[in-house]
């Protein structure tokens, strides 16, 4: 069990207090699990043939019950880890919701006039819980990438602040 | 409280709210993973689109466009007499084929143990859809296509996989399962639906034969632990890591998958 780095409790709290306390979770997932060595790309391109093949391969002994290989974050790397992980996590989803997006828009498109490269349909993201539906329109996914910036900056002040300067973003 | 990061966060969750709900992030991921397989098979000049939950098809200059993912707990499929007010899916037809298919996201199937299973995305014959959707319910066998996202902060554990085995395990209907489940004549590998004697929808006679007559993938946003690949091979699971927009690995998962569709499936 990894120690919590005192520091980060003001990061989360305002995580919270904008609603994405998720986040919260996920960075103290990521901190109690520490760096993890993990299966490289070649590992998992070789997986993916075996598990196309007809019969199975001999088994490469050296894959099997491996105990986990990891080492904890602390100190400054805690808050660095943390902020960078906040940053890219944000920064990632939406650019996977504006992928989404896109492509959505462009199959809606297909089903009208084909061969019509102007583009017309504009999709909108909506999740359906039991009480409420949550709409995303693709100008509000704009606003919200368009803030991306402020929020790295935001966050690499603060990495600077708690560091005393011997960290940045 | 960082007032810097407070105001960039509230920007951003406040214009992308779903950002706000616990399971936003993970929908959102295997939104963008069921729409990178619409879009290659789209590239390929397979027929794709987009189908309401009332069966509709979302037409340009439609009043609302609206791709609906639900975020409550799982479910099958409901009737399409409810509306178009549920989750969505895409539909698609490959190129010389009159074999439709859907791609679902997150829907529960039954296993033969009669516990419910959800599969992050499921890709499974049009006539399995269409008779749910006459009066609602759930799948009962295994989609020609499964895939499990896991957008989660930590490397992927062997855990991981053996949940992901345990659940294909239970949704397979083989040969010899007919007697036990009281299936009847009809030897389909996924009810209900008809398929008119088809032999591609039989069921195989062994886990192994089935494993490599559908596609299982294990997608994750981050990395999988060393080792947590070691039961993949067996059980015929292709695992997918560090899956992100614009990377090179989700460029591979998309077109894997496309691959597969192309060379096996009607």
């Amino acid at each position: 069990m990894a120690t919590l780095d005192p520091r980060l409790l003001e990061l989360f709290e305002t995580l919270v207090e904008s609603g994405a306390d998720w986040l919260v979770f996920e960075l103290m997932e990521g901190i109690n699990a520490g760096i993890v060595v993990e299966e490289t790309a070649d590992d998992l391109a070789s997986a993916r043939i075996l598990a196309s093949q007809e019969r199975e391969s001999p088994r490469p002994v050296e894959r099997v019950a491996l105990n986990l290989e990891s080492w904890p974050l602390k100190g400054n790397d805690q808050i660095v880890w943390a902020a960078r992980y906040v940053d890219g996590r944000l920064k990632d989803l939406l650019a996977m919701m504006k992928a989404s997006a896109d492509r959505l828009s462009m199959l809606v498109d297909r089903r009208g006039d084909i061969g019509t490269k102007e583009r017309r349909s504009s999709v909108t993201l909506a999740l359906r819980g039991d009480d409420e539906v949550i709409a995303v329109r693709p100008e509000g996914l704009a606003d919200a990438q368009s803030a991306v910036i402020e929020l790295y900056v935001g966050l690499d002040s603060w990495v600077r602040k708690v560091t005393d300067g011997r960290q940045t973003l | 409280m960082i007032a810097s990061i407070q105001n960039a966060l509230d920007t951003i969750l406040g214009r992308a709210a779903n950002l706000r709900q616990a399971n936003g992030a993970g929908r959102i991921f295997e939104l963008f993973v069921m729409t990178g397989i619409a879009e290659e098979l789209h590239v390929r000049g397979h027929d794709v689109w987009l189908q309401r939950s009332d069966a509709s098809q979302m037409l340009p200059g439609d009043p609302t466009l609206d791709f609906i993912q639900r975020s409550g707990g799982p479910a099958g499929i409901p009737p399409a007499s409810s509306g178009a007010s549920n989750a969505s899916c895409i539909g698609f037809q490959k190129s010389g084929s009159s074999q439709i298919w859907e791609i679902w996201n997150g829907v529960q199937f039954e296993g033969r143990s009669g516990a419910a299973h959800e599969f992050d995305l499921a890709i499974v014959p049009h006539q399995v859809g269409s008779e749910l959707r006459l009066i609602g319910g759930q799948p009962f066998g295994r989609p020609r296509v499964a895939v499990e996202c896991k957008d989660v902060a930590t490397s992927g554990s062997i855990d991981e996989m053996r949940t992901l085995v345990a659940r294909l395990y239970d949704v397979t209907i083989l040969k010899g399962h007919r007697f036990h489940l009281n299936l009847g004549p009809s030897p389909q590998s996924i009810y209900p639906a008809n398929f008119g004697g088809d032999p591609y929808h039989d069921s195989r006679d062994t886990y192994r034969r089935e494993n490599l007559h559908s596609l299982n993938v294990f997608v994750r946003r981050t990395g999988f632990a060393k080792g947590a690949a070691a039961m993949t091979g067996y059980h015929c699971i292709q695992p997918h890591g560090a899956v992100t927009a614009g990377s090179m690995e989700a460029n591979t998962l998309f077109s894997d998958i496309a691959d597969w569709i192309d060379a096996n499936l009607p």
